[in-house]
């Protein structure tokens, strides 16, 4: 048989251990700041939103990137117009999206403060995913090590502890 | 690829993604007495969402690499291969939920909140293995279907999981906190 179950828990149980351990850190911020969610429990309805949209825009970007740097037309060198197209076809993608989530949270909320928290939060997000994916596509492209395997779990819970940071942010700016 | 490309075969599937986690965000918002009554249940919430995802995105991907490798065929997907891979993901379903309930509630005790290791171990393990199984069963549905259809089930798992995997997982944690008995 090719797969056993011992290898696939082997190979596994540590990256989901450390997984567990960030995402963790994610709910624990979200404990202490508990209060204000639940003052207004539409913004719990945020965190998915804005946490899973911009996971999935950083994975697309992640996978094109490291795409990229195997063929070969991008360089790891955080330059070239191919990286800086792809940056900005993914800031692309988040406007639009949440351009249309943010029309759905007017219809259901009547609160333009609401919409403003949740694009806020997901532009945001997303300019902290490109940070996050470029450096560590590149470095770990550098170093030899697949960056298939790498950027998409990094981005992914990146995502989850970020964007509860990012939501808290626009709370304050915005105010509730 | 060009900047339009990337929007054109992205966007649909980002809004439909989209669409999905206001759903689940929905079930969250309506649980929020919930977190209020049972203290570190909001702790969980972000990991076991994040666990389901990658445990089985990982059995779907390893899926579609068996179908590529020709370990499993279109006339008998449930082999002894696709058991194997089941197995493992299940298991590794329940050990994380257990370590998960426990983590949450050791955190929780530390930062000084009052928390019931009980109750919180209960919550993960019932939903985390319940939505584990779901999700197994479902992704094998999906290669399954995807084989039929003549697809790549590589195309196909991946945006599906991550599109209805949120929604099943917050699903099953709401099922488990009733079923323990907070409210």
């Amino acid at each position: 048989m090719f797969y056993s179950m011992k290898k696939i828990l082997k190979d596994s149980i540590p990256i989901l251990t450390i997984l567990m351990i960030v995402e963790i850190f994610g709910g624990q911020i979200l404990n202490f700041h508990l209060e204000k969610f639940l003052l207004l429990p539409i913004l719990l309805m945020f965190i998915p939103v804005v946490n899973g949209v911009c996971g999935n825009i950083g994975s697309v970007l992640g996978a094109r990137v490291s795409s990229g740097l195997h063929v070969g037309y991008i360089t790891p060198d955080f330059r070239g117009k191919e990286l800086r197209e792809n940056v900005i076809g993914a800031l692309i993608l988040s406007l639009l999206t949440f351009c249309f989530l943010g029309c759905l949270i007017y219809v259901i909320s009547i609160s333009f403060k609401l919409v403003l928290i949740m694009m806020g939060a997901g532009l945001l997000l997303t300019l902290g995913m490109i940070c996050l994916c470029i450096p560590t596509a590149i470095v770990s492209f550098r170093k030899g090590i697949d960056p298939d395997n790498v950027v998409i779990p990094v981005l992914t819970t990146g995502a989850d502890v970020l964007g509860i940071l990012c939501l808290l942010l626009m709370i304050k700016l915005v105010g509730i | 690829m060009s900047i339009k490309n990337l929007i054109k075969q992205s966007l649909p599937l980002l809004i439909l993604l989209g669409i999905a986690e206001m759903f689940t965000g929905g079930i969250l918002s309506n649980m929020a007495t919930m977190f209020k009554n049972t203290p570190g249940l909001i702790v969980i919430v972000p990991a076991i969402i994040g666990l389901r995802g990658n445990i089985n995105g990982a059995l779907g991907s390893r899926l579609g690499s068996a179908a590529h490798l020709g370990l499993i065929d279109v006339k008998k997907v449930f082999n002894k291969e696709t058991k194997e891979n089941v197995k493992a993901s299940v298991v590794t379903s329940v050990g994380t939920a257990l370590l998960l309930g426990f983590l949450g509630w050791l955190t929780s005790a530390a930062l000084g909140y009052n928390t019931n290791a009980l109750i919180l171990i209960t919550v993960t393990l019932i939903a985390g293995t319940l939505a584990g199984l779901i999700l197994a069963v479902a992704t094998v549905g999906i290669v399954i279907v995807a084989f039929k259809r003549g697809l790549d089930p590589d195309n196909i798992t991946g945006p599906f999981l991550a599109t209805f995997g949120d929604v099943v997982t917050v699903f099953c944690l709401l099922g488990a906190v009733i079923l323990v008995g907070g409210v």
